[in-house]
């Protein structure tokens, strides 16, 4: 669990660098999450990752892995620990010695998954399976925002250990504190993810 | 002015730390002989495999610090990664460099805002392309064409290795800036050099490139061949 005064700090920075923004098209979302802009400053990316690697200190593990998307990220890390990284690719290609899993591991060897945030559950569990697949044992996954939309917790569900390094509520509130939102955003925000909520049982 | 030697030097600790590079890119068996089954069919006698780069994060800095001597020479505003290997490539330098990264996705995805280059960028900004290696230069195409559409200038293409199908001059030929770090035939005269390969391993890869490089001839202008 980061402090919140860390969580205070990563939300400032991941709006300066434009991961978490507020469209005010008509018809659009009311907040957009792009983590993939973290590359356009290498200095938050590498606080991203310190904050990252500071989640994993009392961890016992051998490397880390993460999605094709979150490349950046996880190399991020596993420069910042100095420790191997391994990923998973879409698809397989059918010539050479591409695999599923790329990079160097072994059978028995524990990882950590490193993700930005969790779209659709079913994405991670198929990749939990294949690291699973390929003998490797998943110690815990990172996720750096948790959208509150239950996700996490379907993984935990699972018997997965999951750490977060900030939710959704979390960077609403800090926003609003720090007058970079109003009222009336946070109010749209809201009902937008009411509604989510609600189509998601229907 | 820089005074011969100044320069003299400068070469030899380019050529040092190539060296080094070849020899523990070997060592970790990122380059690798064997039989290796290609795209093509062909059954090579060496094989690359750049990907495994990021198992070891202390290569990925020597590459990142090999590279950037030449990525530094033109004008740069953005590096810009291709997927996959050499993505971790582009984010290790980019982090040591302090350079905004943005990279092309390989999969596009079927939901949300389908994206081909993830990161942020204005028109008109310089982008250096970093990739792992050059064929025939073929697919360099599918990265700098969606980079230009987006009102991005390419002002250079920096890859690592040279396979030595012309691909380099097939680029530059288009009019592109385009350099390789080293090429097949150095890696083998370092690793001979070093006792790291025997003779007939030395001849039989030599034997291989000229081989597959005649068949795509580097001048031929129909380059049906796609990599």
């Amino acid at each position: 669990m980061l402090s919140a005064s860390l969580k205070k700090n990563l939300t400032q920075l991941l709006f300066q660098c434009g991961v978490i923004s507020f469209p005010t098209e008509k018809n659009a979302m009311p907040y957009e999450l792009r983590l993939q802009n973290l590359t356009s400053q290498p200095q938050i990316l590498r606080y991203v990752a310190k904050l990252v690697a500071s989640t994993v200190s009392q961890d016992d593990f051998t490397l880390f892995v993460g999605s094709y998307i979150n490349i950046p990220l996880v190399t991020t890390v596993s420069l910042e620990l100095d420790k191997p990284m391994i990923f998973v690719r879409g698809k397989k290609k059918e010539y050479g010695k591409e695999h599923l899993i790329e990079g160097k591991f072994s059978s028995g060897q524990t990882a950590i998954l490193v993700i930005d945030y969790i779209a659709e559950p079913s994405e991670v569990f198929q990749l939990i399976g294949r690291l699973e697949g390929s003998g490797l044992r998943l110690e815990k996954t990172v996720i750096i925002v948790d959208l509150e939309d239950g996700y996490v917790e379907q993984i935990r569900t699972k018997g997965y250990r999951c750490e977060t390094l900030i939710s959704m509520h979390e960077v609403f509130v800090h926003l609003l504190d720090a007058g970079v939102i109003y009222g009336c955003v946070l109010r749209r925000i809201k009902a937008f993810l009411e509604k989510k909520r609600i189509a998601a049982f229907a | 002015m820089l005074q011969y030697a100044q320069i003299l030097t400068m070469a030899v600790l380019d050529s040092q730390a190539k060296e080094r590079l070849i020899l523990e890119l070997h060592e970790v068996g990122i380059i690798d002989f064997g039989k290796f089954k290609l795209k093509s069919g062909l059954i090579s006698p060496y094989y690359i495999d750049l990907r495994l780069l990021v198992t070891f994060p202390h290569l990925l800095e020597l590459v990142s610090d090999v590279l950037w001597e030449k990525i530094r020479l033109k004008p740069l505003d953005l590096i810009a990664g291709v997927p996959y290997a050499a993505l971790p490539i582009a984010t290790a330098i980019s982090l040591r460099y302090n350079r905004p990264l943005i990279f092309l996705r390989k999969e596009k995805k079927n939901y949300g805002k389908g994206k081909l280059i993830e990161g942020i960028f204005h028109k008109g900004q310089h982008v250096v392309i970093i990739d792992d290696v050059i064929s025939d230069g073929a697919s360099k195409f599918e990265t700098i064409t969606p980079i230009e559409e987006v009102g991005l200038k390419v002002s250079q293409i920096v890859v690592l290795l040279d396979r030595g199908q012309g691909g380099v001059q097939t680029v530059q030929e288009k009019g592109y800036q385009c350099v390789a770090i080293t090429n097949m035939d150095e890696v083998l005269e370092v690793l001979y050099k070093h006792g790291r390969i025997t003779y007939d391993q030395l001849s039989e890869c030599q034997k291989f490139i000229i081989q597959t490089s005649l068949k795509h001839p580097v001048n031929s202008s129909k380059r049906t061949h796609k990599a």
